[in-house]
């Protein structure tokens, strides 16, 4: 079974065309040339669709990392068991 | 006068003009700016601006205007080889706003932060008008064909627009689309002209310093396309309800009735109003608007035509009838209608007589009270987020043997033959054009449909994408 972290990471690797062994842990909002408003947009709808959820607009604007999406997901419910 | 050429009137000079950078400038502080930089420019040399909302790019703007220096107005995001070939066509002498990085190694020497002079550039012939602004119409693909716009087209859309949003001196806006967006610069053109207050923002919607903007600030106007009042609509209820905003406004695109009918409710419950409206950059900027009291009773239609203009259809007879209106080409009249394409400095000039008419592309009816609906598309061309795409251009620039492109309202669909590796086709496609590769969707086939005369036959691509 996909463990919800590395689902996450999916959603970054495909919203933002990245390789498949590419590590987004690191990444953050304009920090790559895809990571750009509608890149954002591109995520989120990824990660509504991974795990079924609605962001709304407060939490997709503070969304500014992948660190910091972590914790936005966790208040959806979305546990990161390591 | 710097400032006349749009019509501004400064009564007030020190009211307040712009925010930007964190300040308030007032009008007579743009109007130093726009002073400063007129000094620099030749008249009747080409200037070429790479487009932001900023109080410098406003300025120079302004300058070029009163200084009869034709401005191409270009979005940020075109590459160095795209913008190396508007500077072979055109031969600007001024440059504005380019990185110094681009400068080095040119024939262009910076006068200041911002402005780049090449001293040899041509002086256009004193024979001719020349036009205001020179305008893509395809921002992100390389082809080089510019709408002219003269001074009266952006005269008469500003007053046309400035009427029916019943804009004042009291009106704020918050930009929110590029300064080199015909409807962007709309905004900026009309707020200007009665002395309103624009916040000079490139912040997008999903950005926090937008919203430290909104409530800090407390802009009455803003205008989106599609997308951003997608992107709103995520907002809850209570909190749109809440925003400051008296007047909502919509172009660049269809959007959907679900949220045209939301955004009406949102409207309505915060003594704010949503005006959907209709145009194009060879309009100048617009050619019809849908009043708000109208908008609940007709989600889906373009409205009427702007104070000055009026449209015609031209109908075509093969088409079936919408409850017995008939269907075809919207063709748009009035002072706005731009005058022609130029490609290079040769065809810069401003020809006589005006054109009348401009054929929108867009098929269309009109309902029995007047108010149009738009129903597809006759040309190639797709609009996504704003951004007008040559679908033609795509596939001849693209360099690819066997491709063929279709769109709906949020994606390039490219067929192409199974034989082309999908990698290969993607990446020609983004290198002969500035856009993202997440606007495409790929479709390999075993050959591309053809009708008996060979032409790529588009209505059964159409068809496979819509299902």
């Amino acid at each position: 079974m996909t463990s919800n972290l590395s689902k996450y990471s999916e959603c970054f690797k495909s919203a933002f065309e990245l390789p498949v062994d590419a590590d987004p842990s690191a990444l953050k909002y304009q920090g790559i040339e895809n990571w750009d408003s509608v890149g954002h947009m591109s995520l989120m709808s990824e990660l509504e669709d991974a795990f079924d959820i609605v962001l709304e607009m407060d939490d997709i604007i503070d969304f500014s990392s992948y660190a910091k999406g972590l914790e936005t997901l966790a208040k959806y419910g979305i546990k990161f068991d390591q | 006068m710097i400032l006349s050429p749009l019509g501004i009137k400064l009564n007030n000079t020190s009211d307040l003009c712009c925010f930007y950078g964190g300040s308030w400038f007032t009008y007579e502080d743009l109007y130093s700016l726009a002073s400063h930089y007129s000094f620099l420019i030749r008249p009747r040399t080409v200037s070429l601006v790479v487009g932001a909302n900023s109080l410098h790019v406003l300025a120079f703007y302004l300058a070029c205007l009163s200084r009869n220096s034709p401005l191409v107005l270009l979005p940020n995001t075109l590459s160095k080889v795209i913008l190396d070939r508007y500077l072979l066509d055109f031969y600007p002498r001024q440059l504005f706003n380019f990185d110094s990085d681009y400068l080095i190694g040119s024939n262009y020497k910076l006068q200041d932060d911002y402005l780049a002079v090449c001293h040899d550039a041509p002086t256009l012939d004193q024979q001719h008008d020349l036009p205001a602004l020179l305008l893509p119409t395809s921002g992100s693909t390389g082809t080089r064909k510019l709408v002219k716009v003269s001074f009266d087209n952006l005269r008469s859309n500003t007053k046309s627009i400035i009427e029916y949003l019943r804009l004042t001196s009291l009106s704020r806006h918050i930009c929110s689309l590029p300064f080199s967006y015909t409807y962007g610069l709309s905004c900026i053109n009309t707020h200007l002209s009665v002395g309103a207050s624009l916040i000079l923002n490139d912040y997008s919607l999903i950005d926090s310093c937008f919203w430290d903007l909104v409530s800090n600030l407390r802009p009455t106007t803003i205008s989106g396309v599609p997308y951003t009042y997608q992107t709103l609509a995520r907002f809850k209820r209570d909190r749109l309800i809440s925003l400051p905003f008296t007047q909502y406004t919509q172009a660049g695109g269809k959007l959907s009735s679900k949220l045209v009918k939301y955004f009406y409710g949102i409207a309505s419950d915060s003594s704010a109003e949503f005006i959907v409206m209709y145009g194009q950059t060879e309009a100048t900027a617009r050619m019809s608007y849908l009043p708000f009291d109208s908008s609940s009773t007709k989600v889906g239609s373009i409205g009427v035509p702007i104070p000055s203009g009026s449209f015609t259809i031209d109908v075509f007879d093969e088409l079936p009838h919408i409850n017995s209106h008939p269907c075809g080409e919207l063709v748009y009249s009035g002072p706005n209608v731009t005058h022609g394409y130029a490609s290079s400095l040769s065809d810069i000039y401003i020809v006589s007589p005006a054109p009348k008419f401009l054929r929108t592309g867009d098929l269309a009816f009109q309902d029995s009270d007047g108010f149009y609906f738009i129903i597809g598309r006759i040309s190639r061309f797709a609009k996504i987020n704003g951004i007008r795409i040559s679908l033609d251009d795509l596939e001849s620039q693209s360099g690819l043997a066997d491709i063929a492109c279709v769109s709906d309202d949020n994606y390039v669909y490219v067929f192409h033959s199974s034989t082309l590796q999908p990698s290969e086709v993607l990446a020609s496609l983004k290198s002969h054009s500035s856009l993202p590769s997440r606007v495409f969707r790929l479709v390999p086939l075993d050959s591309i449909p053809r009708n008996d005369s060979g032409k790529v036959d588009y209505p059964s691509l159409n068809s496979r994408i819509s299902q």
